[in-house]
C-alpha cells in the first residue's frame, strides 16, 4: 500500500496550492465587498463606522495571509464560513447542491462510457473497415462541437422537434424518480457525448495493439468467441489510457457541468458557483472552489486505484 | 465411419496449403503450397529459419489469422476427414481448444497478464467442456498438478507475473490440455526459456502426449530438439517444405542442401564440445518477392543453372518415404563418408 501513500503525499500540496491561489486571486478581484454587502442591505451610503464594524466581522481588517490561515483552520474543522450574502453556511449550500451535480456527472460518465466502449471495441476490432471509418467520421464531427451547441442541438431534437424529454428544470428524486432521471438525460448526454470521441479513439487505438498480443491468439486458439475475447480478454488491458482520459476529463466534466447546469437550469454546484460569482459572494466562491479541488484530488487518487485493480502489476511495481 | 477406417485415416492431412498476406507492399507468400500428414499420437517437427512461415502455418491450421480479406487462403486442412477450411467460424470454434490446441513461444506474452491463472484454465473447462464452476476449479487444480507445478490450489489464484518463465509455460500447457485436444501445436515452446528448463518442458510435453495419445506438431529452429523429441520432421524454407521424412532418416541422411546447412549451423545434442558452427551465409528470400527456381539457390553451394529457373518439387527416390525438393540432392554415400 506504499504506492497509495506516495500518491496521497503527492496530492496534498496540490490541494493547498489550489486553495491558496484561489484565495489570493479572489482577494485581487476589483470592487469592494463591504460596499457591495452594505449597499445591498440599505439604499443610503454606508457610514464609516458601519464599514469598520463589518470589516472586523469579516476579518477584512487583517492581512490576506492571516485570513487564509484563519479560513484554513476553520476548514479543517469542517467550517467553510457563511455566505456573505444570506449567511447560509457554505457547507450547507454545498450539501444541497452536491447530490444534484453528482447525479449529473455520474449519468454523464455512464452515458459516455456506455457509448464509447462498444463503439471503441467495434471500431478497433474492425479497424480500417467501413464501419470503423463511419464511426471515426462521426467522432470527429462530434469533437468539433462546443458544449453549449451540443446542448442546444439536443434540446432542439429531443425537447422541441421530438418532445420526449424536458429541456430544463429539476425534479426531486424522492418525489418523482423517473421525472428526476428524465430531467438529467439531456444535460448528461450533452456532457457525455462531448467525451465520447476521445474515449472511443483511445480505446480503439489500445485495442488494436492488444489484439496483436499473443494472449489474444491464445484465447482464440482456446475457441473463445469474439465477443467474449473482446470483453473479457482485450477490454481490460486496453483500458489504461481510457481510464486516464476519464480521470483527466473529470476536470472537463466539472467545467462542463457548470455550463450545462446553467443551460438546463439545474441547481447543482456549478450553478451555485456561477450565482455566487454573480453576487460577489467571495467566501461562497472560495468554498465551492475548495470543494471542487478536493473532488479533483480524490478523483485522481481513485484513478490510480483503478489502475491497480485493472492491472495487478501496477500495484506490485509501486510497492 | 467404421472404427478401423477412422484409425487408419491420418489425424491431420494438410493438402497444398497456401497462406498469403496481402500487404501494402505486396503479397507475402508466407505459406506457399504445403502438404503433409500426421497420424494420431505422432510428433511432427517443423524446423526452419526465422521467417520461413512456421508460425503462419500453425496459425492457419488452427485458423486464428484474420478473415478480413487481408489474408488469402487456399488448399485443404483435413482433420479426421473434415476440411477445416470449409467450416463456418462457429463450427471452427468448436474445433479450437477441443480438437486442436496451441502452445505459444513466449509464455510471458501468451498468458493474459490481467487474468488469474485459474480463470485462464477454467474458462476452457466451463465454456468449452460444459463444466460448472466448482468442478472446473477442481479440474484446473488437477491440470496444474499434472504439469508439475507445486501447490496447485494456491497457483490458481495467482497472476502470470508471479510465476517464472518455465512455470508459465507449464501453465500454458495445462491450458492447452484442458480441452483434451487430439492435436497440440507447440510453436517454439521453449525458445524463450533457459536451456535447463527447455528439456523439462519438452519432457513434460512428451509425457502428456504419451498419456493422452495426442499428436503434436513441434515447431522449432533447433535441430537438436527435433532429433530428440520428434518422430517425423518437415524442413521449411521460404514458405515451402523442402524436405520431409522420419526424423532418424533426416538426421542420418539429409538430402537437401538447406537441411545440411541447418545442421552445420546448429549445435546438435550429439556434437562434441567446441564443434565449429557454420552460420548459413546470406538471408532467406523476401517473401514479398520470392526468386524464380529453387528458393534456396542464392545461398546454396550446390546450385546449378537449373536451380535458378526451375522450382524443384518435393519428390522421393523410388518408393522411399524420404521427400526432398532439390535438383542436386546430397549423395547418401557422400554423407556416410564425411
Ligand atoms: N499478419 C501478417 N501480415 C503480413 N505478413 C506477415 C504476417 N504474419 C507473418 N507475416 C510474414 O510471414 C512470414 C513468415 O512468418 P512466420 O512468423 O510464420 O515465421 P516463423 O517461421 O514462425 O519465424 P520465427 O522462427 O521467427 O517464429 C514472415 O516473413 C512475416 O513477415
Ligand atoms: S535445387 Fe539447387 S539451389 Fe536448390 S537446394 Fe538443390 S542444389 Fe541447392
Ligand atoms: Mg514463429
Amino acid at each position: 500500500m506504499n504506492y497509495f501513500k506516495a500518491k496521497i503525499l503527492h496530492l496534498v500540496p496540490v490541494f493547498f496550492l489550489v486553495t491558496f491561489a484561489s484565495f489570493m486571486m479572489l482577494n485581487l478581484l476589483p470592487g469592494d465587498l463591504v460596499d457591495a454587502i452594505l449597499l445591498d442591505e440599505e439604499s443610503s451610503v454606508p457610514s464609516a463606522a458601519d464599514r469598520a464594524a463589518l470589516e472586523k466581522e469579516l476579518n477584512l481588517d487583517k492581512p490576506v495571509i492571516i485570513r487564509y490561515f484563519i479560513w484554513l483552520g476553520n476548514m479543517f474543522q469542517g467550517d467553510l464560513g457563511r455566505s456573505y450574502i444570506n449567511t447560509q453556511p457554505v457547507t450547507e449550500a454545498l450539501a444541497l447542491r452536491i447530490p444534484v451535480s453528482l447525479e449529473l456527472m455520474i449519468m454523464a460518465q455512464i452515458l459516455a462510457i456506455g457509448i464509447a466502449v462498444p463503439l471503441g471495441l467495434i471500431s478497433g476490432y474492425k479497424a480500417g473497415q467501413p464501419i470503423d471509418r463511419g464511426i471515426s467520421a462521426g467522432a470527429f464531427a462530434v469533437l468539433a462541437v462546443p458544449l453549449f451547441i451540443m446542448g442546444t442541438v439536443l434540446i432542439w431534437i429531443f425537447a422541441i422537434w421530438w418532445p420526449i424529454l424536458p429541456s430544463s428544470g429539476h425534479t426531486d428524486f424522492a418525489k418523482d424518480a423517473w421525472g428526476n432521471i428524465q430531467g438529467f438525460i439531456l444535460p448528461a448526454l450533452t456532457i457525455g457525448l462531448i467525451e465520447v470521441p476521445v474515449l472511443m479513439r483511445v480505446l480503439r487505438t489500445d485495442l488494436i495493439s492488444t489484439l496483436q498480443e499473443d494472449y489474444i491468439a491464445l484465447a482464440k486458439s482456446k475457441g473463445m468467441s469474439t465477443r467474449y475475447i473482446l470483453f473479457n480478454h482485450a477490454l481490460r488491458p486496453s483500458s489504461f489510457t481510457f481510464i486516464t482520459i476519464l480521470g483527466l476529463q473529470l476536470g472537463n466534466l466539472i467545467t462542463g457541468s457548470i455550463v450545462v447546469e446553467t443551460l438546463f437550469s439545474i441547481p447543482g454546484v456549478g450553478k451555485l458557483l456561477i450565482d455566487a460569482v454573480d453576487a460577489r459572494d467571495e467566501i461562497l466562491v472560495q468554498g465551492v472552489i475548495t470543494f471542487v479541488a478536493l473532488v479533483y484530488v480524490g478523483v485522481n487518487l481513485l484513478v490510480d486505484l483503478m489502475y491497480a485493480v485493472l492491472d495487478p502489476r501496477v500495484a506490485a511495481r509501486g510497492a | 465411419m467404421p472404427a478401423d477406417i477412422a484409425e487408419s485415416q491420418p489425424l491431420l492431412e494438410v493438402i497444398d496449403l497456401y497462406t498469403h498476406f496481402d500487404t501494402p507492399r505486396g503479397v507475402a507468400h508466407a505459406v506457399d503450397g504445403i502438404s503433409f500428414t500426421l497420424d494420431r499420437g505422432r510428433t511432427l517437427g517443423v524446423v526452419g529459419e526465422s521467417g520461413s512461415g512456421k508460425s503462419v502455418l500453425s496459425r492457419t491450421i488452427i485458423d486464428i489469422l484474420s478473415h478480413d480479406g487481408s489474408v488469402l487462403y487456399r488448399g485443404k486442412v483435413m482433420f479426421e476427414g473434415r476440411d477445416l477450411r470449409e467450416l463456418s467460424q462457429k463450427e471452427m470454434r468448436e474445433v479450437r481448444g477441443r480438437e486442436i490446441a496451441m502452445v505459444f513461444q513466449d509464455p510471458m506474452s501468451s498468458l493474459n497478464p490481467v487474468k488469474r491463472i485459474g480463470k485462464q484454465i477454467t474458462e476452457v473447462l466451463v465454456k468449452r467442456m460444459g463444466m460448472n464452476k466448482a468442478s472446473a476449479n477442481l479440474r484446473a487444480a488437477e491440470l496444474i498438478d499434472s504439469v508439475g507445478i507445486p501447490d496447485p490450489e494456491q497457483q490458481l489464484k495467482r497472476y502470470p507475473m508471479h510465476l517464472s518463465g518455465g512455470m508459465r509455460q507449464r501453465v500454458a500447457i495445462a491450458i492447452a490440455l484442458a480441452g483434451e485436444p487430439k492435436l497440440l501445436i507447440a510453436d517454439e515452446p521453449t525458445t524463450a526459456l533457459d536451456v535447463t528448463i527447455q528439456a523439462q518442458i519438452l519432457d513434460l510435453l512428451r509425457k502428456q502426449q504419451r498419456e493422452r495419445n495426442m499428436a503434436v506438431i513441434l515447431i522449432t529452429h533447433n535441430l537438436g530438439i527435433v532429433s530428440g523429441y520428434t518422430d517425423d520432421v518437415a524442413v521449411m524454407y521460404a514458405g515451402k517444405i523442402v524436405e520431409r521424412c522420419e526424423t532418424q532418416e533426416l538426421m542420418n541422411r539429409p538430402r537437401m542442401p538447406y537441411t545440411e546447412a541447418l545442421m552445420k549451423s546448429a549445435p546438435l545434442l550429439s556434437d562434441p564440445p567446441h564443434t565449429r558452427l557454420d552460420a548459413i551465409p546470406g538471408l532467406p528470400p523476401n517473401l514479398l518477392n520470392v526468386p524464380d527456381g529453387c528458393r534456396f539457390h542464392e545461398r546454396c553451394r550446390y546450385a546449378t543453372d537449373r536451380c535458378l529457373t526451375e522450382l524443384p518439387d518435393l519428390t522421393a527416390d523410388g518408393s522411399s518415404e524420404h521427400l526432398y525438393a532439390c535438383w542436386n540432392p546430397l549423395e547418401v554415400k557422400a554423407e556416410a563418408l564425411s
